[in-house]
């Protein structure tokens, strides 16, 4: 997975301080939202309420579901697909 | 929360009628969430994250829901200075009343001793107080009634899931009536309201009579709720419809004294403060804490207690906001009452249970 620091996560980092004040330092590609940030079912729903909104990207649930690490949902805002 | 004479001194564009008077009925089973983890595999602390709910209370079975109604609505008009001869309507907005016909608000109507008022039941879920008051004020300004009573009651224990880990712990129950009358200021804005039938699923009865006719073994129809779909919802949704009513009343979010939205769940009144940029000053209902979700009645229980502990102020502005079963959607700036009021207290001891009682629970 790249290293890279791209828009997209720089934009998430911001989403998940503001939503669940998770600090940006923490916040990685391989963070899972509820095992490491610690995040709960509303709070999932509220980030991507919040990505619909900066990004412009409706997220279903059924979508949203399946993008369990921050990684995971940096390359489907990027690609538009889920990654394997 | 602001000075009484600042609060009255604030404006709104809306109709020349206004709350006269508030009053409230809590029952007299509380219930903790401790009694609600009997029946399934939570804990206070998870209820407390998700719902900001510690407790509710529930009514006793002679606590009917005429009987709550009509409690109600008398402190309402004793707190008005209303007499019930002077009601020209009686609006009573329910999901709870188990009986397809006649309407409660018939039977309070004549319970309260109201003289041959206009009398019918509002269906409009949670946003059913906002709806009414709707209503309320425009009877008053057309002159179809000088007062009218608006009452919002629920027995949400009836219908409740005791065994769903999702809901058991949400629903309490209560009631809750204002008198909305003529007035020489502006003091009920335009309602912002809405429905989306496509949504019609997301909080269900979840079975219909004919279903329990049809097939016996049917459970006992009870709210059926995606909880993470109503607060998607929410979270889309609301923060517009609130925007709308302070446009529609003229109003800027600094001239508001307090933000009542209806209790549906604190996570979804934190995400509404939070994108609304609501100024420090004014105070937000959280008074699901105590009362659970009340439905319809969430907003007159907040509003009462807001007013007895002084983090409302009579006579300020208030921003309403409501959403339910529908879902429908309902929100408009109201100037707060200014008859003093004493918090909201559960009933020490219920009604003694009659046959009359049975019959009309």
């Amino acid at each position: 997975m790249s290293t890279v620091q791209s828009d997209t996560l720089q934009v998430l980092k911001e989403i998940l301080d503001e939503v669940a004040e998770v600090p940006a330092d923490q916040v990685t590609l391989e963070s899972s939202f509820v095992d490491d940030l610690e995040l709960d079912s509303l709070s999932i729903v509220s980030v991507f309420v919040l990505v619909q909104r900066r990004f412009g990207v409706e997220v279903p649930n059924e979508v949203f579901d399946r993008l369990s690490t921050v990684g995971r949902a940096v390359a489907y805002l990027e690609h538009g697909a889920i990654p394997e | 929360m602001s000075a009484p004479s600042a609060a009255a001194a604030a404006t709104l564009r809306g109709a020349a009628t206004s709350l006269w008077g508030l009053g409230t009925y809590l029952p007299s089973r509380p219930v903790t969430n401790a009694m609600i983890c009997e029946r399934i595999d939570s804990s206070d602390e998870w209820i407390r994250s998700r719902s900001g709910i510690r407790l509710r209370h529930w009514a006793d079975p002679s606590e009917t829901v005429e009987f709550m109604a009509a409690t109600a609505a008398e402190r309402a008009l004793e707190n008005a200075g209303i007499t019930a001869d002077q009601v020209g309507c009686v609006i009573v907005s329910t999901v709870s009343h188990l009986h397809q016909f006649p309407s409660l608000a018939a039977g309070v109507a004549h319970r309260i001793g109201a003289a041959a008022p206009g009398a019918f039941d509002i269906s409009a879920g949670c946003a059913g107080f906002c709806y009414g008051l709707a209503l309320a004020s425009d009877m008053v300004a057309a002159g179809s009634a000088a007062y009218v009573l608006l009452i919002a009651v629920e027995r949400l224990s009836e219908l409740t899931d005791t065994g769903d880990k999702g809901t058991a712990f949400l629903f309490g129950d209560g009631a809750g009536a204002v008198v909305v009358g003529p007035s020489g200021q502006a003091g009920i804005g335009p309602v912002v309201w809405g429905s989306d039938g496509s949504q019609k699923d997301t909080i269900r009865q979840s079975a219909s009579w004919s279903a329990l006719r049809d097939a016996p073994e049917t459970p006992w129809p009870r709210i059926t709720m995606n909880g993470r779909e109503v607060f998607k919802w929410a979270a889309y949704h609301l923060g517009p419809v609130a925007e709308r009513a302070l446009e529609r009343a003229g109003v800027s979010a600094d001239a508001l004294d307090s933000f009542i939205p209806h209790q549906a769940n604190a996570r979804i009144t934190d995400q509404l403060v939070s994108e609304l940029k609501l100024p420090d000053h004014v105070s937000v209902a959280r008074s699901i804490e105590t009362h659970g979700n009340t439905s319809a009645v969430s907003i007159p229980l907040a509003m009462q207690e807001m007013l007895a502990t002084g983090a409302a102020t009579p006579g300020g502005l208030a921003l309403l906001l409501s959403f339910g079963t529908g879902l429908v959607w309902a929100g408009q700036v109201i100037r707060l009452p200014t008859a003093p009021v004493t918090a909201p207290v559960p009933a020490a001891t219920p009604p003694v249970l009659t046959d009359d009682t049975r019959s009309v629970r």
